[in-house]
Order: C-alpha cells, then sequence, then structure tokens
C-alpha cells in the first residue's frame, strides 16, 4: 500500500531522516525551504541591503545554499546583494573539476563570481603541499589556508558577511572533534551560528540544523547540478573516524545530530571559569585574527617555505622555537642569510635570503621580484612558478635583507630574531613612514602585498 | 571466578621479559615490572605508592570527603570497583593514625539481574554469592539492593523496601540469604515483572541503558539516605566517564555531563555521588587488580553480547576504545575535555527546585535561554505551517532536559514509572 504524505494527499516519495516522516516531493521542499528561512530569520542572520558571498566549492552543501539563498532572498525579499566564491586548492583531479560546477552554477543562478587559489595567495598549491608533506596532515594546511583564502576573497568583495555551507552533520561532527582534540575554545565557539563578529568578516551557516542528508536529497530531487567526489587527499585524515561514528550514532538514532549540537551549545556556556582560555589577538605578521603571535597560515607557510612542513604540525612550542620566536638573542640579518641558504640553488645569489629543503623547487618569490623587477611579463618560466609564491614569502623572516633595501622603517630596527620584521612593514613595500601601510587595515590588505608585482595584482582582479 | 588477566607462564615469558629487563623503575631504578601509560614503568612497590598516592590526592584535594564522614561504597562486582573497595580497606588500616583514611564506610551492592535477558536463575545466584564474598570480605557492613526495589510501592524513605532491611548489615549466613532472595524474586514479586515489562516496551537499547543508569543512581542515592550515608562512591573509572562523556554529548546531556562525569554529583541534594577512581584508566586499575590480586566478577550487562550499533553507550565504548589502541591520548583527552567544563551557574537561569529536569535532576537545559538555539528550534519550527513533520519528535515536556525528553519518548508510555521515578 502506498504511503501518503503527511502534508496532502499524495503518494510519498520520501522518508525525512530528521523526523522519519513521509513526505511528497513538494512537500519536502517546502519543509526544507521554510525551515532553512526560519534558520535564517529566527537568529537574524542579515540585514537588509547587506553584501554576502556564498562560499562556493561546487559541492552539494554549497550548491544548494547558493540555490537556496538566491530563491529565499527573492521569495522573501531579504534584500541582500549575492556572490559567488570559491577558493581553488589546486587539487588536480578535484578542485578543478569542482570548480567548473561554480562556473556553470555561476551561470544558472546568475550570480557574480569570485575565485581565489592558493597559488596567488600563498605561492603554494595544495598538489605541490602534498608532495612535501604527505597524505598525513595536509588537511591541516588546506583548512588552515582555506579559511583565510575566503577571508581574503571576501574582502577583495567587499562583503558583509560570508555564508558557508556547514550543515548540522559538520557542526556535530566538529563539536566531536574538539572533545578528542581537547580543544575547549573551539568548543565553545564551534556551535555558532555566526562566527567571528569581532574583527574578521561574520560568517554564518544557515544550514546549522539542516542534515545532509536532507540536502542531498534536496540536491537529488531538484536535479541541481553538483559535484560529489570526495577530495583526492582526505581519506588519512583523523576526522575520518569522528565522522564515520557520527553517522553510526545517526542510524542508531536519527535525532543524535541535532542532539549533539544542543550538547554542544549548553557546553558551550558551561566552562568552567578558572580554564585558561586562548587571548585572540592578530597576526602580527599579516594582521589576521589569532591566538598566538603568528596565525597558523603564517607558521604552516614558513614551514613550507623553509622545508620544513611539519613546522606548524604538533606541538606549538616547538613552531615557536623554530621560528626563533621564543629565542630572543639577536642575530643579524647577514648570519640569517647564512643558514637560510645553505643548500639551494639561490645560494650564488645576492638577494636570496630564504630558502628551502633541499630537492624543493620552489624559490623566494622575494629574489626573484628584486632580480627581475620591472619586468612582470617576463616569459622565464622560473619566474612564473615565482610570481604566485611572492605573496608569501614577503615578510618571511630573513627577506629582511631584501625588504630593507625597500623598507627604510625596517632598517632602523635591527631584527632581534629570525623572524626579523613585522610583517607590516614589509608587506607594504612603500617606505614612506607618513603613509602607513594600508595592509594592516584589511580590506586592502593583499594589493599592498604585491607591491612590484603588476601581475600578481592583475590576477587579484582589483 | 578468576580475572581474565591470569594468563599461563609460558605465553607471557618470552614477550615480557625483554622489555622488563630494559626498563628501570621511575621512581626507584630497581627493575620495572609493568609499564603504566606511555613511558613510564613502574616495579611493584612504586607502583602501588603511586596508585595510592594518586587515589588519596585526588580525595584530599578535593576535600569533598570529609573526615568520619559515613560513606556508601557501591560495589558492582567489576574490576574498577573491585580496587575501590581495596583502596579505602587499606587505606582505613594501614599507614599511622595521621594518614590512616577516616570514614565510615558500608558497601551496597545493587543487582540488575532481573532486566537483564537470559541470566538465568542459577548463574544469577552463582554470581550473587561471589559478589557477596568479596564485599564481605571488607569487613565493612554490606547492604543489597535489588533494583526491582525501586518499583516497590513503599518507596517513601521511612518504609524500608523489605529485601533491603531483612539483608543489611549481616555479615553472617549470606548464603542462604542470597538464596532466598533470588527465589522470591523468581516466584512471584510483582514489582520485578512490572520493571521488566518496563524495560521491555523500550523502543531502544539506548534508552533502556540511560534509564537503568538513572535507576542505578537513585536507587544509591535512596539506599544511602536509609542508612545514613551522606557520600556514594562509585567506581567509575577515567577510561568509563570518558565514554561517558562522549555518550552524554551524543544523547543532548552536555548540560548535565559535569555532574555525570565530575568528581562529585550533588544535583540529590543531601546525599553527594563522589567519583574517586576517575583518574585511574582502566588498565591502571587492572593491573592493580592483577598485582593484589583482586578479585572481581563479571556480570552481564544490557549490552553484552549485542552488536556494537546496539546502543549509543555500546557504540560509543567501540569507538573511544578503538581510537585508544592508535592514539593512546584519547581517554585522556576526552577526560580533560569533560573536567574544563562545569554546571552553568547563571543565577537568573536556575532560581531553585523546579528548574531541574524532573526526572534526572539536573539543571533543566531546554529554557529559551540566547543559546541553546536548536531546542528554541524544535518548538517553534512546529507552529510553521509544516508542523505534522517538523514535530514527529518528541514533544519537550517542560520539566524534562533535552536528554530525558529522548529517553521517555523511546518508551512510549511511562506511566508505569513516572511515579517513583518523578517524585522522590
Amino acid at each position: 500500500m502506498p504511503v501518503s504524505c503527511g502534508l496532502c494527499e499524495k503518494r510519498a516519495m520520501l522518508k525525512r531522516p530528521k523526523t522519519g516522516g513521509a513526505l511528497c516531493k513538494e512537500c519536502f521542499f517546502k519543509v526544507f525551504e521554510a525551515e532553512v528561512h526560519q534558520t535564517i530569520t529566527s537568529a537574524s542572520l542579515f540585514k537588509r541591503g547587506e553584501t554576502v558571498a556564498i562560499a562556493a566549492s561546487g559541492g552539494k552543501d554549497s550548491t544548494v545554499l547558493a540555490h537556496l539563498m538566491k530563491l529565499l532572498n527573492e521569495r522573501h525579499d531579504y534584500g541582500l546583494t549575492l556572490f559567488l566564491l570559491s577558493v581553488d586548492e589546486g587539487i588536480t583531479g578535484y578542485r578543478d573539476d569542482s570548480l567548473e560546477t561554480v562556473k556553470r552554477n555561476q551561470q544558472q543562478y546568475e550570480l557574480p563570481l569570485k575565485v581565489v587559489s592558493y597559488k596567488e595567495l600563498y605561492g603554494w598549491t595544495m598538489d605541490e603541499i602534498v608532495r612535501q608533506i604527505g597524505l598525513k596532515n595536509n588537511c591541516t594546511f588546506c583548512g588552515v589556508f582555506r579559511r583565510q583564502a575566503l577571508d581574503r576573497g571576501a574582502m577583495m568583495l567587499r562583503v558583509d558577511k560570508i555564508v558557508t555551507g556547514h550543515n548540522a552533520d559538520d557542526v556535530a561532527e566538529t563539536v566531536i572533534m574538539n572533545v578528542l582534540r581537547g580543544d575547549i575554545a573551539r568548543l565553545q565557539r564551534c556551535t555558532a551560528i555566526v562566527t567571528g563578529t569581532e574583527g574578521a568578516i561574520p560568517r554564518c551557516k544557515p544550514f546549522k540544523y539542516t542534515y545532509e542528508k536532507e540536502i542531498v536529497m534536496y540536491a537529488y530531487f531538484k536535479k541541481l547540478d553538483y559535484f560529489s567526489t570526495e577530495c583526492i587527499y582526505s581519506p588519512n585524515a583523523y576526522r575520518g573516524h569522528a565522522r564515520t561514528y557520527l553517522k553510526d550514532l545517526e542510524s542508531i538514532r536519527s535525532t543524535s545530530i541535532i542532539d549533539i549540537i544542543h550538547s554542544g551549545e549548553c557546553m558551550s556556556v558551561s566552562v568552567k571559569k578558572d580554564v585558561k582560555m586562548p587571548t585572540q589577538g592578530t597576526c602580527a605578521r599579516c594582521g589576521y585574527i589569532s591566538s598566538n603571535e603568528l596565525c597558523k597560515a603564517c607558521v604552516l607557510l614558513e614551514g613550507l617555505n623553509k622545508g620544513l612542513p611539519k613546522l606548524g604540525i604538533g606541538k606549538p612550542h616547538k613552531a615557536r622555537m623554530a621560528l626563533g620566536l621564543a629565542n630572543t638573542t639577536s642575530t643579524t640579518s647577514g648570519s640569517q642569510r647564512k643558514e637560510g641558504c645553505r643548500s639551494c640553488s639561490c645560494r650564488g645569489r645576492q638577494n636570496a635570503v630564504v630558502n628551502d629543503t633541499p630537492g624543493c623547487k620552489k624559490d623566494n618569490g622575494l629574489s626573484s621580484l628584486s632580480k627581475e623587477d620591472g619586468d612582470p611579463n617576463s616569459t622565464d618560466s622560473s619566474m612564473k612558478k615565482e610570481l604566485g609564491s611572492k605573496l608569501s614569502t614577503i615578510g618571511v623572516g630573513g627577506d629582511s635583507v631584501t625588504a630593507c633595501s625597500l623598507n627604510g622603517e625596517v632598517q632602523k630596527e635591527p631584527c632581534a630574531d629570525t623572524l626579523g620584521v613585522k610583517g607590516q612593514s614589509v608587506l607594504c613595500g612603500k617606505n614612506d613612514e607618513n603613509t602607513p601601510c594600508a595592509c594592516k587595515k584589511g580590506k586592502d590588505q593583499v594589493v599592498t602585498r604585491t607591491t612590484g608585482d603588476s601581475r600578481a595584482m592583475l590576477d587579484l582582479d582589483f | 571466578m578468576e580475572c581474565g588477566g591470569q594468563v599461563s607462564e609460558a605465553d607471557m615469558l618470552p614477550q615480557r621479559l625483554p622489555t622488563a629487563k630494559k626498563k628501570n623503575c621511575v621512581r626507584c631504578g630497581k627493575a620495572a615490572v609493568l609499564v603504566v601509560q606511555t613511558s613510564a614503568a613502574f616495579c611493584r612497590e612504586c607502583f602501588l605508592n603511586y596508585f595510592t598516592h594518586k587515589f588519596r590526592s585526588g580525595l584530599g584535594k578535593t576535600r569533598v570527603v570529609q573526615p568520619g564522614e559515613r560513606v556508601l561504597l557501591a560495589f558492582s562486582g567489576g574490576p574498577s570497583s573491585a580496587a575501590l573497595l581495596d583502596m579505602v580497606k587499606r587505606g582505613m588500616e594501614e599507614g599511622t593514625q595521621k594518614k590512616r583514611l577516616r570514614i565510615e564506610p558500608g558497601v551496597v551492592f545493587i543487582d540488575e539481574g532481573c532486566i537483564i535477558q537470559g541470566f538465568d536463575v542459577d548463574q544469577r545466584q552463582q554470581a550473587l554469592q561471589i559478589v557477596s564474598k568479596i564485599a564481605e570480605d571488607s569487613g565493612f557492613p554490606v547492604y543489597r539492593v535489588m533494583l526491582e526495589d525501586f518499583m516497590s510501592e513503599h518507596s517513601t524513605e521511612a518504609d524500608l523496601p523489605v529485601t533491603v532491611s531483612n539483608c543489611a548489615e549481616t555479615s553472617q549466613d549470606t548464603t542462604e540469604d542470597v538464596e532466598r532472595q533470588v527465589k522470591t524474586l523468581s516466584t512471584d514479586d510483582s514489582s520485578a515483572d512490572r520493571l521488566k515489562r518496563l524495560f521491555e516496551q523500550a523502543k531502544s537499547l539506548t534508552a533502556k541503558e540511560d534509564l537503568l543508569q538513572m535507576l542505578r543512581s537513585k536507587l544509591l542515592v535512596k539506599v544511602a539516605r536509609m542508612h545514613g550515608y551522606t557520600k556514594v562512591m562509585v567506581g567509575d573509572s577515567g577510561t568509563r566517564l570518558s565514554v561517558r562523556i562522549m555518550a552524554d554529548i551524543a544523547q543532548g546531556r552536555g548540560s548535565a555531563l559535569p555532574l555525570n562525569t565530575g568528581f562529585a554529583d550533588d544535583r540529590h541534594g543531601d546525599v553527594v555521588i563522589v567519583r574517586p577512581m576517575r583518574d585511574f584508566i582502566a588498565k591502571e586499575i587492572s593491573m592493580y587488580n592483577t598485582i593484589c590480586q583482586l578479585e572481581s566478577v563479571f556480570l552481564p550487562t544490557l549490552s553484552t553480547r549485542a552488536a556494537e550499533k546496539a546502543s549509543i553507550g555500546h557504540l560509543t565504548e567501540a569507538f573511544i576504545s578503538g581510537l585508544q589502541v592508535n592514539f593512546p591520548s584519547t581517554v585522556s583527552t576526552v577526560f580533560r575535555t569533560g573536567a574544563k567544563l562545569c554546571v552553568s551557574q547563571d543565577p537568573e537561569n536556575m532560581p531553585e527546585g523546579h528548574e531541574r529536569c524532573a526526572m534526572c535532576k539536573a539543571p533543566l537545559d531546554t529554557g529559551q535561554q540566547g543559546p541553546l538555539q536548536s531546542s528554541v528550534y524544535k518548538t517553534s519550527g512546529a507552529s510553521e505551517d509544516d508542523n505534522k513533520c517538523v514535530a514527529t519528535g518528541p514533544e519537550p515536556s517542560p520539566s524534562l532536559c533535552h536528554g530525558c525528553s529522548l529517553t521517555v519518548a523511546d518508551f512510549g508510555d511511562f506511566s508505569a514509572l513516572s511515579d517513583q521515578l518523578l517524585h522522590d
């Protein structure tokens, strides 16, 4: 006997994973859209007239999110201006394909699209990073970099908010992960529907209470065009254990996912007062929000560029030691240079300061910058490679020599440690002290970093 | 019954000797006999000292148990509570007057056999005898309680349930005592039948286990009250508690988690449940039991021989112990995460009494205060035009916490138990 829909008289097409109720296709759409709308309104995620970037990966969550944001924006007249924002991690066979999907979505939903790539922001693609670090821990890089990349992209678009496709399963999984990691600060933050309100661009999760399974169903029945391949680098991630556990829990009790989120919300208000919490500040180098002196992205990047890819992974004090943050004995930039260039191809070069591991093909962006200054159209293949890495390597400790030639301010204060110069002074190539470097101000950050490199600026679409 | 740690000598020697030879005790430098966690190897004496010191310092630091206090030791027969019993016994005997543990202990054992399927009377009787023997060897007064006593009509504190008052405080003629108990139970005990029926009607093993846990601690508190004890010590190990932390989260009990897994649980008011074994992982406890040759009994539980995904608790146990194999710090990390939480004390949100869950007595978490959006969402979602499909889940009762309302929903008709459970 056919089961009829719980809301209308029609024949039911599906069983809702969240409640177990039988529904027809149309009623499911209605309920699904109503729930997301309710999440948005009850948490008052948006104000009229705001510009919102939809973080789009091409996967099911972000495709449904883009579809729904456009739909609800029109239906309920939120009065929002929407953008699609994608991050290109540089994973061949995965992201290049999914970006194609995003580009198709752009056509379908008629939303402007902006793509920022790891290569242009950090000088490394994930493919290159995985070649360095291997399949273990590579998700740490990808996750940390993406977080910042999204923010940078959003700054370029000058949006007020970012919406991400994090669904209830993701939030619940993060709660479990943070308990397993003992990360009480993140445990407190992770269940919030809006994060990063102070300083950074706020991020919202309109799908916070939406089950992954229902998103898939919605995309399937709506015949949305999405990309559904697992990342080729993810299988070794520790997160997989938490994911399996969560799926098993869901099979035992379907409300488990919401229950975990509920627990997470309860726990976020019941942290003991005497528990030491990291204080949030800004990264000394890039100005991004960070609970340490340097943000994780800068530490990881430094590790990559110095050929110590494991630097940011594991014990934080080890990373600090390696970065020389704990070490206050002053090293002159000269000795730095010696240390820096023991074995790479840049040894002979005057300006080369930071080196990579033996065998690392990458070069210092800055060294080439000064070498080939004023010739952005150079066809030199190595130059092409270096262009991208410029952004990242500017500000890296040993660069002080090169940077100093550009920046008078830096020369005044001798680098006390390997870090050498503070990020902002290096970032802006202009040595005029009277015009403060704009890179501290956030929105113009990326542009100012690329001083002297017209091509990179072009890429950044400013 | 021998505990599982006994391996024949021939099996042990080839593997054990090389490590034992290499490592020395980290304290005294003598040859080590065991490795506790990752690196610390101990000789026998130093391990015992370490264990005792950890136990005593845990009690000392928290200052929950006062000198001279009457303390009821919950003894399940398992390794952890056997170690607890032994620690208290030794603490009261050894050392100088000053160092001695000054409490007045009693031992309580709850027989949960009636709700376990396939645990026949003979086996149960056998197990009970061993448990009683171990308990009585301590020399403390022993109370034996049946889980179904909870269902008895005389649930007010003045009226002592029959089985408790009969068997209490005499450490002689135990065997007959137990036999009589089991027999009465198997013939015509209506409260046992009712309890059995209640557990049978539950839709999920998760709910059964949840209810059992609740009944157990309520019964412990009840017995303690009846005999004038102000503290109940339970043998929950760190391993057990970290599983509990995870399982509580998975069951929406995040707000009650600090009570369920902290050192002291004071939600019952006058009787406080204390967990002095929480600083030990299961491995340490089994090593202690092996070294001291302590006996423990294996008693089947609700999830014994069940599939891994039979219940949330069972799955969580498999998950945590599975992770522990590859990531040895899992248990301690989860445990420490839980230790950083406390019951949120917002004076506005909980004035007195009625702001607690009627069932588990934990502070209510379903209020309309800001951060608890998921529960707000659950109820208000029903007011939309789609109410039929949004609200098929449990209708959150105002006096039940999120976790308890889930359990109640799985029990369907809860009237059988509600009187005893809700009004004590």
